[in-house]
């Protein structure tokens, strides 16, 4: 008797700036043509590692842009969790949603348990995975052009910055807004993202990539009806 | 289905975008020279051009240079009818929008990639290849020497390509200029090092990387 076959299917990827910005939440919808209540298991651990814990209400908006369009959430941290916990935790859920926040820290927190591996699992076994910002960013190859010393301060060192290796390219959420001005056109940021060889695709709020296989596509909710 | 594949800098990536395309249809390759025309070089100056065309050679593109300046597009149809591939030298993507506006060649290219002609280019052609060419304007190259109006691109891709990231003599114009102009809530902006290419199948993209 053969050991099982193992069914690795394409992975189905939706990488967003904001999934609470009017509009996206709706698209991505309307994509998976779904009419049913999905379980979303919503990875908070991002938030935990966010310089400004003070103004946590975007965490709220990107909630409410998942319940209101059928992704039905459930909060779940991975930090202290061991890989056997995440995997039986997770079980049975048909989203994996990566919270904004501070991609540096989930990755942090995610070396501990091999929180990589159990999201390349449930993706290869069919569950969609979402990202809003740090969510989208950590989809990539590398990290190492979006350092800044607020993100690292809490960190260890070195600091990893590698991504789950999910996309070749690497997001800059917020292009263009106002909030993230300082962010992203400070000199040393300009240096850090200049210095690397990895591709950055900036998007905007309203922007998000859709990802099945290897293959991408760029959608701007302002252009959908 | 539209094939096209966009180069940051094509002598690096081109021997891998080769070989996705058919001996057949490498035999008939038009070179357009168009964005290269914008200023007279001098001979040092033209060093990465003289390795692009050393690759399409070693990639087994069979190219007649062709320029669309002064062309009318009557002319394109005839002069470019029996070509299967489309290759976009760089250069000067301002110049080269600028000779498209008298021609419509904009149209007519994208007539013959749905046809099944393939778009290869690098740099300026990438550029003009994309949804809008001005965040990619600096002093002495820009919509205003040009008096371009309309700086809209191909839109084969629904994203500006920024060629050229992360290379040591490209810093000076991204930090000063390039990189915030990109700064606005309009269009998505691609970031693309030398070493990748994009490949558009559909209305799909990949990015790959050349070792």
């Amino acid at each position: 008797m053969g050991s099982p076959v193992k069914i690795i299917l394409m992975q189905h990827l939706f990488l967003t700036s904001s999934i609470g910005v009017k509009g996206v939440g709706e698209s991505i919808r309307n994509r998976l043509g779904h009419d049913r209540l999905l379980k979303t298991a919503f990875i908070t651990t991002p938030v935990e590692g966010d310089s400004d814990q003070d103004d946590l209400s975007w965490v709220q908006e990107d909630r409410d842009g998942l319940n209101n369009n059928g992704f039905i959430t459930f909060d779940y941290t991975i930090t202290g969790k061991t890989n056997d916990q995440i995997k039986h935790n997770l079980n049975g859920i048909e989203i994996i949603y990566i919270s904004g926040g501070n991609e540096f820290f989930l990755k942090e927190k995610g070396n501990e348990n091999n929180f990589a591996e159990c999201v390349k699992e449930l993706i290869n076994s069919g569950v969609i995975y979402i990202g809003t910002s740090a969510g989208s960013i950590i989809a990539g190859t590398s990290m190492v052009e979006l350092q800044n010393p607020t993100d690292l301060s809490i960190l260890k060192n070195p600091v990893d910055t590698t991504g789950f290796g999910l996309v070749p390219y690497t997001i800059l959420p917020h292009w263009g807004s106002k909030d993230f001005h300082d962010r992203w056109l400070s000199k040393e940021s300009f240096n850090y993202m200049f210095s690397g060889k990895t591709p950055l695709i900036a998007l905007n709020n309203y922007q998000y990539i859709e990802v099945i296989g290897d293959e991408s596509q760029i959608i701007d909710v302002r252009n959908e009806s | 289905m539209k094939r096209i594949y966009l180069a940051s800098q094509f002598y690096v990536s081109g021997l891998a975008i080769s070989h996705k395309i058919s001996d057949e249809q490498k035999q008939k390759t038009v070179f357009i020279t168009t964005p290269i025309k914008y200023k007279n070089f001098t001979e040092a100056e033209l060093d990465w051009h003289y390795k692009n065309r050393n690759t399409l050679k070693e990639g087994g593109f069979i190219c007649e240079d062709y320029d669309i300046a002064g062309k009318s597009e009557a002319d394109l149809v005839k002069d470019l009818a029996s070509f299967q591939v489309m290759y976009v030298e760089g250069g000067d993507p301002f110049y080269f929008l600028k000779q498209t506006e008298s021609n419509n060649f904009i149209s007519y290219v994208i007539k013959r990639v749905e046809e099944g002609m393939i778009y290869v280019s690098e740099s300026a052609g990438s550029v003009v290849a994309g949804i809008d060419i001005r965040a990619n304007g600096r002093p002495g190259k820009n919509a205003a020497k040009y008096g371009l109006t309309n700086t809209s691109g191909i839109h084969f891709i629904n994203a500006v390509f920024m060629p050229h990231w992360g290379l040591n003599n490209k810093r000076k114009d991204y930090q000063e200029h390039k990189f915030p102009q990109t700064y606005h809530e309009d269009y998505p902006y691609m970031f693309i090092p030398n070493n990748c290419y994009i490949e558009i199948t559909g209305n799909s993209f990949k990015i790959t990387s050349v070792s």
